[in-house]
């Protein structure tokens, strides 16, 4: 499980730019945790974007959930409001295989393009 | 692990997918953003306007969700043609009917779409009144020049 999480996790960090890993890398990590910030990338419209294409995640923005806040955990560990707000969590389970984690990396960074294409130049910095 | 989807009508789902009016306008001649920060949507509306107060042409981007891309989109459709005045009464109400009711924790979503339009056609008379007293300053100086040097 951990071998095809760390494929997901540096499939995407090294295949999408501007990206931020939130918690640790290594041991202190759950085993089956992927969360990651997608900057100028909203995280409820990435959430449907990709369910839409098969994929399916959660996602720490506001507005995802029905408080209309960010994640207070992303937070906490010192991640700014924008950043809460493009986050997303991935599980990998036992049920995952290698060609599930290459399906996903392929329909990510297609996927993160087309929103911040929404975004376009609206300012969030 | 991941969370139920919310309940977006097809309509939304459309419009999320395939957005009308999307981008940069390059000869607009008014760009409003609206945004809330608590919730983190933000949107810009791009409008050209043509003399007689019409609205020619109207694009977006929004950095928001799914019910925030849909509903600006929406309104970029709704008020193409219109007169400004006509714009300006484009509720909420009519823009969450045209996209086929929106989920009650979405309505915020289609009262921003309203707001960055009331706030671009705010802006629009704002830069006119500035432009229309910069003319009106030329003029005065004009005239004003000849009894100076008497």
């Amino acid at each position: 499980m951990r071998k095809l999480r760390d494929k997901l996790m540096t499939g995407i960090m090294n295949e999408t730019a501007n990206v931020l890993l939130n918690g640790p890398r290594g041991e202190g990590r759950s085993p089956d945790n992927v969360n990651i910030s997608f900057l100028r990338c909203e995280g409820e419209a990435l959430t449907i974007e990709l369910s839409l294409n098969g994929v399916y995640v959660s996602s720490g923005s506001a507005c995802s959930r029905r408080l209309l806040q960010p994640s207070h955990v992303l937070v906490a560990t010192g991640r700014k409001f924008d950043q809460a707000h493009g986050s997303i969590l991935m599980k990998v389970t036992r049920l995952h295989t290698e060609e599930d984690i290459n399906y996903a990396l392929e329909v990510i960074p297609r996927a993160v393009q087309r929103i911040r294409g929404i975004t376009g130049s609206t300012g969030v910095e | 692990m991941s969370r139920a989807p919310l309940p977006y009508n097809q309509k939304i789902l459309e419009l999320f997918k395939n957005p009308k009016n999307l981008g940069k306008m390059e000869d607009a001649n008014v760009v409003a953003v609206a945004g809330n920060p608590l919730c983190g949507d933000m949107i810009t509306f791009y409008l050209k306007i043509n003399d007689e107060d019409v609205i020619e042409k109207a694009s977006f981007e929004s950095y928001g969700c799914a019910a925030n891309i849909a509903t600006s989109s929406i309104v970029t459709e709704m008020i193409k043609g219109m007169k400004l005045e006509e714009a300006w009464k484009v509720s909420y109400e009519n823009v969450a009917e045209a996209v086929g009711g929106l989920p009650s924790v979405k309505f915020h979503c289609g009262i921003l779409a309203v707001g960055a339009l009331k706030r671009a056609i705010r802006k629009f008379y704002g830069e006119k009144q500035a432009l229309e007293e910069e003319e009106l300053a030329k003029v005065l100086s004009k005239r004003l020049k000849p009894e100076e040097g008497k």
